[in-house]
């Protein structure tokens, strides 16, 4: 009986405070070291995947149908747990509210587990929670939500000072669906000729979920295609996409004039579907779009288009009927050209992402003209920014046409293994965009080696690089090279240091037409920054044991607040050190805290590194394409495992290179060195 | 009825025919465009012939897209050309601009695999007089003037000639005309048409710039 009242009375404050706080939920990325919530609840992020060597751990907020979730405390650093048996639970997320209203704890597993959790090191406290049972399903929303849970009292209900991982808006953690199968709506596609100001180009071919006279209001996709491409093209997005909960509309696109057309194309096809949705389809997609969340993408020359066509908008230089630059949130474009400069061409602040393959023959990457600069629109992008990099992919292998690959160099990989590897990162995206699923993310930025659908096809030729920078959002941008030139400074004023060799910093920009090796070219296969898009960062080479050290100013020292070390690097292609190399390249990243504790990882843990060139000759002499960065991400609080250091007092941040710290030689690029939520 | 509606349901008239033919031919497979023997006028440009031409005028005219003017259409050719087909191999990069004496041209469809391009003149310049070529690669939305003159330029020092009166009179024996047609939609409509009889693998195209609807 006692029991019974405390439980409601606690019931009642859980409720009450979750009401109060509404609608600012505990933030899981900005918790930081266990957080104590107004109830007594302890906030802790639990749940990840185990690690093959020091921190042992790495807390992730997604899984994969069938893979393993597993747990982790460590006692050395902040928290309110000590050694001792505890009982464990899995729960289906809730939100605070719903804690109130039921704190009962019911373990999906079907029944609760017991952890005795040791003072030694968080190697002697990792527990396997799950063997993979767990269901992803949760309808169209891509990840269903768990929660783990700590009885500290052992009262089988949710009450002060227990601890929980996922106490918050968002669950501890996520299993999720395979985003290569399609999703649980049956889908109706439909073709027709849409009038509209512009006769030669009224085609549309829409894919919407068959039910969709029960459904809300949907996220509208709107596919333009490339010169030559078919708007027909692109049913295995319009089907994947559909069957998950949004409309996709690919429609002509006049795209052979140049961008500018397309770019209008773009503009009034969108406003013109909006415009007919009573008549399109008998008036069945009428009332169920949601105008406020509209996602262009565009191919090659439309995925440029689609960019002209968003500048178009906040320049007002087009002023559409039915939407407004604001309802566009997010621009995607497959290996698009680059014909218009930063001013005419630019996605400003909105979400930007980037398809694109390595053996692209068409916009092929290489320097000597800057229309196939494929990456310099994704280096315009101000918001937050994704691109993708498929090795062997050809340029028309993106799309489904009966139509040439344009591909050429060795490994080449399949159109149909190409849409099947877009389908695992397009649906992520897009989720996150127009649904703000946060689990989505870990997609994006997860090394592919480390983190792909269970299904996915196995082929030796398969090889995923991915830069995903939150740009949108306030970070700790430690170093991103764009100001303060002198090599001994940081963009944030403090000091660098350095032991590598031949360091150079300046603009991504291939200084020739061509991809060959010459001593005196650092940038030697970059082609991120032309004159109006002067991206820069710094080159430099190892072949012993050498080091890169950033002064953290004062101020800016306590690191509890971010959640990881984000930095991207890339290969430089074609140089001796590369060659010599051939392999995913891995250092150790280290934080230095004023007493001058050090703690250190080696990159490599967290599965892969930093890609190899892709090796395709032509473009000048040897074999190597494009430079491309992949981010590299790992948990600040990883930092501090079995106490190692006083994250709040962080003084210094070191990369070390060479022997005993990860590959004997190397050549690489880094930018954006920065600490991160989100 | 006006005219300009007896155009209309005339130009409907013989879509209806041209598609009822393509009923007929096995899957929609024309051969009189692809049987037709190229004129062959000169060697190089990568303009082979000009096989059919018909003089249209509009009564509304519409924005050309395909030059840096943005001028208003409401003269000139519509034009049947047999063309190097690597030439007209769609590319995301510049490609070669169409021109003819100092007019690019708006090609209506890809002519990759047939050779054959439906395209529009957008003046009515002396054909006879006006080679046809491919120049520079580039955006035909950003060539203006100047570029097409030098390019005109360069073209004749190659030797580039214009058609021969002869292929002149043929083609526009093939077309008829002059025509006068309401606007763009009707041109598009009988270019489309000429889609069906020279490159009837882009009959979805043609069907498309015709209203009809296609299925899978």
């Amino acid at each position: 009986m006692l029991r019974s009242t405390l439980t409601s009375i606690l019931g009642v404050c859980i409720a009450t405070l979750a009401s109060a706080q509404s609608p600012t939920p505990v933030d899981p990325d900005l918790i930081g070291p266990p957080l104590l919530v107004p109830h007594g609840v302890v906030s802790q992020r639990l749940a990840g995947r185990p690690l093959a060597g020091y921190p042992h751990f790495e807390h992730t907020r997604a899984f994969h149908e069938t893979t393993s979730v597993w747990f982790a405390v460590d006692l050395t650093s902040a928290t309110t747990l000590t050694e001792g048996a505890y009982t464990v639970y899995v729960t289906e997320h809730r939100t605070p509210a719903e804690w109130g209203a039921d704190p009962v704890l019911v373990d999906t597993r079907g029944a609760p587990q017991v952890v005795v959790l040791s003072a030694a090191t968080i190697a002697d406290n990792v527990v396997e929670l799950d063997t993979g049972t767990l269901s992803g399903d949760a309808g169209t929303v891509f990840g269903r939500g768990y929660d783990v849970v700590i009885d500290v009292d052992g009262d089988g209900s949710l009450a002060g000072g227990d601890v929980v991982d996922g106490f918050g808006s968002e669950a501890g953690f996520y299993v999720m669906s395979d985003p290569l199968e399609n999703g649980p709506l049956a889908v109706t596609e439909a073709l027709y000729i849409l009038p509209g100001p512009n006769p030669a180009f009224r085609g549309e071919n829409t894919f919407y979920p068959t039910d969709i006279a029960t459904m809300g209001e949907l996220p509208l996709v709107v596919v333009s295609h490339g010169n030559g491409h078919d708007f027909e093209w692109y049913d295995h997005i319009g089907v994947h996409l559909a069957s998950w909960g949004f409309v996709v509309m690919s429609h002509e696109n006049n795209t052979g004039p140049g961008i500018e057309t397309a770019s209008t194309t773009t503009l009034q096809h969108t406003d013109q579907f909006l415009a007919n949705l009573a008549t399109i389809e008998g008036g069945i997609l009428a009332g169920h779009i949601d105008v406020r969340r509209i996602i262009w993408m565009g191919h090659s020359r439309g995925g440029e288009g689609i960019v002209r066509a968003y500048d178009r908008l906040v320049d007002g230089d087009f002023v559409p009927v039915n939407y407004t630059v604001q309802d566009i949130i997010g621009l995607s474009s497959i290996a698009p050209t680059t014909f218009l400069d930063a001013d005419e061409a630019s996605p400003h602040g909105v979400d930007y992402s980037l398809w694109t393959g390595a053996s692209d023959s068409d916009v092929n990457g290489c320097p000597s003209s800057p229309v196939t600069r494929t990456f310099l629109l994704h280096e315009r992008a101000t918001g937050d920014r994704f691109a993708i990099y498929y090795h062997g992919a050809g340029h028309g292998v993106f799309h489904n046409g009966n139509a040439s690959n344009f591909a050429t160099g060795p490994c080449q990989i399949s159109r149909t293994l190409t849409h099947e590897l877009m389908r695992g990162y397009l649906l992520p995206l897009v989720k996150h965009w127009a649904e703000g699923n946060v689990a989505a993310t870990d997609f994006l930025w997860r090394q592919h080696e480390a983190f792909q659908p269970p299904n996915q096809t196995q082929d030796a030729c398969i090889a995923v690089s991915m830069t995903y920078q939150r740009r949108g959002v306030a970070n700790f941008v430690l170093d991103d090279f764009e100001t303060n030139p002198a090599t001994t400074i940081s963009s944030s004023g403090g000091g660098v240091s350095f032991s590598v060799t031949e360091l150079t910093e300046g603009t991504f920009q291939d200084p020739d037409n061509n991809f060959t090796h010459l001593p005196v070219e650092a940038m030697n296969g970059m082609t991120h920054a032309s004159s109006d898009t002067p991206e820069s960062g710094v080159v430099f080479v190892w072949r012993a044991p050498r080091f890169i050290e950033w002064e953290v100013v004062r101020g800016k020292r306590d690191l509890t607040r971010w959640r990881w070390l984000s930095l991207r690097a890339a290969q430089v292609t074609r140089s001796t050190e590369t060659d010599a190399f051939d392999g995913d390249s891995v250092f150790t990243v280290s934080l230095r805290d004023v007493l001058g504790n050090t703690s250190s990882i080696d990159i490599g843990l967290y599965g892969g590194g930093v890609e190899e060139p892709y090796q395709r000759t032509s473009c000048g002499q040897g074999a190597g394409w494009a430079n491309f960065f992949e981010t590299i991400r790992i948990p600040v609080d990883s930092f501090a495992t079995d106490g190692a250091l006083d994250l709040t007092r962080i003084e210094a941040v070191r990369l070390d290179f060479g022997p005993s710290f990860g590959d004997d030689l190397g050549r690489l690029a880094l930018d954006d060195v920065e600490f991160v939520n989100g | 009825m006006g005219d300009s509606q007896r155009r209309r349901r005339s130009l409907i008239a013989v879509a209806v025919a041209v598609l009822a033919t393509a009923a007929l031919a096995a899957g929609g497979v024309f051969t009189r465009g692809q049987d037709r023997q190229p004129v062959k006028t000169r060697d190089d440009g990568g303009v082979h012939a000009i096989l059919c031409a018909i003089r249209f005028d509009l009564t509304t005219p519409y924005t050309y897209d395909w030059s840096a003017e943005r001028a208003l259409v409401s003269e000139g050719w519509l034009v049947v050309l047999d063309v190097e087909r690597e030439l007209v191999r769609p590319r995301q990069t510049a490609e070669p601009v169409l021109q003819m004496g100092t007019e690019t041209l708006e090609r209506v469809n890809r002519g990759e695999l047939s050779g054959h391009l439906v395209a529009i003149v957008p003046k009515p310049i002396d054909l006879e007089s006006s080679p046809a070529f491919f120049g520079t690669p580039d955006l035909p939305e950003r060539v203006d003037g100047l570029s097409r003159g030098r390019e005109l330029t360069s073209a004749r020092a190659r030797g580039i000639a214009p058609f021969t009166p002869e292929a002149v009179a043929l083609a526009i024996d093939c077309g008829g005309g002059p025509v006068e047609l309401a606007d763009q939609g009707q041109l598009l409509e009988l270019a489309a048409q000429w889609i069906l009889e020279y490159a009837p693998d882009e009959d979805r195209r043609a069907f498309r710039l015709l209203g009809i609807p296609t299925s899978r």
